[in-house]
């Protein structure tokens, strides 16, 4: 018998290694540390693996869906969206992924002020197919507006960035 | 009670405050027309704002957020048929008719005036049953408290959409969260692998940030194009919408007090108020058939309850430390960030921040109502920008912002990291509410349960023998065979 892995399988699967990594690493620790971590951490590898088969047999779950309104996730709420199939889906998620972890390697190499007038820049150009002087705009309003709020009024020193001197953590 | 009320109180002659109060009237206002961003996501970009202002100041500033949000959102169902955020749904199915015929402006008028008032009752209805909750937290020791956590913890699981398991599960992953770093109940480090970043755990703001708002982000990139399209200019008389909901006075009064009852039970939320009172306005109605037609009633329902939800669902966040829905559980983040431990302690000792929070949004509800009527042609075209200027501006506000609590670098990649498992979470169907309640009551469970066993010398019967955790422990057992027993009943039908 052939199972298909799905990506609701995947990540379900990776909540049980997680669950499963903590009750094994309490295993380690004296026993009212563990307590706690063991008990939930046991439930949570037996409920995600109940999930796990329902995945291969839903009918066995279809008793547990619960029919009261969503209030919590919220990509229902965004409907008007327009849909996507999941291997673009994939493709626009790591392209999404490729901008934040950027941005962050910006924010590390040459700090927050120099990174958030690149990132804006660059975004907004490339996606709002704007003219120049539009994208400039909108880099200088968010740019000012973050360098008054924080820097002025809240008085956060923004990262510096490792090239400007600053430290590599904190 | 009354001092802490004028303590409180006095705060609004400070004009600092009152800008915050217009500020953050303006900003819920404004995240609320903007659908898919709402009040949770306000809240988690605006929560490091908050860092540098005093406790009562901050307080008032949160709880304007939340009390521009629920306006905000129904200006876009009314004018565009498209919710601001899921629970301005029902507001769709009577406000949009209403606005096609040329009543746009009754239409707004009547859910202004429902905004406002559901709101007003919600809150005066927490201030009646507060006295009372003061009482019984007392009762409250250890062993119940614990129970009351996981009566919390299961109820949020279920009220979760879908699958039961999937909720219990990411309350589960959530509060083995909360284990890792440092606990002060046992003195020792866990689960940090021996990363230093670790020790103090998995930080509270980056982390909601990154669940909540960047998960948004996220998905707004992966949909594209604008959040809506359409254009409509409201035509009619506000003053017209005003004087239909005292025509509808019972409606307006049965649906505030269902939004009350159901923002008291935690996890629910607003949608679920807003479509059981819908709902039973509906069937309580002399003209059922014209719902869905535009009918007024049915804007007062959707409106009044969505509204009235807040004052309920402050009850169990300030009594108990028990968030009644997904933005509590942020309000609960700004509590421990402001150093206020939630739990029986705060309602206690801190009634000045519970004042804080009433004063706060009824001032917030007035001013956004104000605001939004003034400003509702705008906000209804807020709707058609581009997601490429709405990702860049809040993902920088969310990592600056969760750089700026600490001055750590590493919690912006907590940030992404966080974000990335939020969308994971939302697509595969796991509620991120049960996921955050789940961390943020982790800690406290595990310290109540501790404390009861140390009381009891290590017996666990203190749960089942004391009898108000005996009763919560039936009512946990209740709701996890819920869904068994209606199955059945569905079967047997």
């Amino acid at each position: 018998m052939r199972i298909r892995f799905s990506g609701s399988m995947f990540f379900t699967a990776l909540l049980v290694f997680f669950a499963g990594a903590i009750v094994f690493v309490a295993l380690t620790y004296p026993s009212d540390a563990r307590q706690a971590p063991l008990l939930i951490g046991i439930a949570t590898v037996a409920l995600g693996v109940l999930l796990l088969i329902g995945e291969r047999y839903p009918k066995l779950l279809s008793m547990m869906n619960v029919s009261m309104m969503q209030y919590g996730g919220s990509l229902e709420e965004t409907d008007e969206l327009e849909e996507v199939g999941d291997r673009e889906e994939l493709k626009r998620l790591m392209v999404m992924m490729g901008w934040m972890v950027g941005f962050f390697g910006f924010v590390y190499g040459v700090g927050f002020l120099v990174a958030i007038a690149i990132f804006v820049l660059a975004y907004v150009k490339t996606y709002a197919r704007t003219g120049w002087m539009w994208s400039v705009l909108v880099t200088a309003g968010v740019w000012v507006f973050v360098y008054v709020m924080f820097e002025l009024v809240i008085r956060v020193e923004l990262y510096r960035g490792i090239l400007f001197g600053a430290g590599p953590g904190i | 009670m009354f001092e802490a009320f004028l303590e409180a109180a006095a705060y609004l002659a400070d004009p600092e405050v009152v800008l915050y109060v217009l500020l953050g009237s303006a900003i819920g206002l404004l995240f609320g027309a903007l659908p898919g961003l709402g009040g949770i996501v306000a809240l988690a970009v605006m929560l490091p704002f908050t860092f540098g202002m005093e406790q009562i100041p901050a307080m008032i500033f949160l709880a304007a957020i939340m009390g521009g949000v629920p306006f905000g959102g129904s200006i876009p169902a009314i004018l565009l048929n498209t919710p601001g955020t899921a629970p301005n749904a029902a507001s769709c199915f009577d406000g949009y008719p209403m606005s096609r015929r040329g009543e746009g402006n009754r239409a707004i008028g009547i859910s202004a005036t429902s905004s406002g008032l559901g709101a007003i009752f919600g809150l005066l209805v927490l201030l009646l049953l507060m006295p009372a909750v003061r009482r019984i937290v007392l009762l409250f020791g250890p062993a119940e408290f614990f129970m009351l956590v996981l009566f919390g913890l299961v109820t949020v699981s279920f009220a979760a959409r879908g699958n039961m398991i999937k909720g219990l599960v990411a309350a589960g992953v959530g509060i083995l969260i909360s284990f890792i770093g440092y606990s002060d109940v046992f003195g020792t480090l866990r689960f940090t692998g021996g990363v230093e970043y670790l020790w103090d755990g998995i930080t509270l703001v980056p982390f909601m940030i990154g669940i909540f708002a960047v998960s948004e982000l996220i998905n707004y990139s992966i949909k594209g194009g604008t959040v809506a399209t359409g254009e409509a200019t409201p035509s009619g008389k506000i003053l017209d919408g005003v004087r239909e909901v005292w025509k509808h006075k019972v409606t307006f009064l049965r649906s505030s007090a269902i939004g009350t009852i159901v923002g008291i039970i935690p996890g629910v939320g607003g949608t679920v108020a807003n479509f059981i009172s819908y709902t039973t306005a509906k069937e309580a109605s002399k003209s059922s058939h014209t719902f869905g037609e535009g009918n007024p009633e049915g804007l007062i329902a959707s409106e009044s309850a969505n509204n009235a939800k807040d004052g309920g669902a402050l009850l169990p966040t300030v009594g108990f430390g028990i968030p009644g829905s997904a933005e509590m559980a942020l309000l609960l983040g700004g509590f421990i960030l402001h150093g206020l431990n939630p739990g029986p302690l705060l309602i206690t000792e801190h009634m000045d921040v519970v004042f804080a929070l009433v004063i706060g949004l009824v001032a917030s509800n007035v001013i956004a109502t104000g605001l939004g009527l003034a400003l509702r042609n705008h906000l209804g075209k807020l709707t058609a920008l581009k997601v490429s200027y709405i990702i860049p501006i809040v993902l920088v506000l969310c990592f600056v912002g969760a750089y700026s609590i600490r001055t750590n670098i590493w919690d912006v990649v907590l940030v992404i990291g966080a974000g990335i498992f939020g969308y994971a979470f939302i697509k595969y169907g796991f509620p991120t509410v049960a996921l955050i309640i789940g961390y943020i009551l982790g800690v406290l469970a595990e310290r109540s349960f501790t404390q009861s066993l140390m009381v009891s010398g290590g017996d666990y019967s203190i749960f089942f023998t004391q009898p108000i955790s005996l009763v919560l422990f039936i009512l946990v057992v209740g709701v996890l065979v819920l869904p068994f027993a209606r199955g059945k009943l569905r079967r047997k039908r």
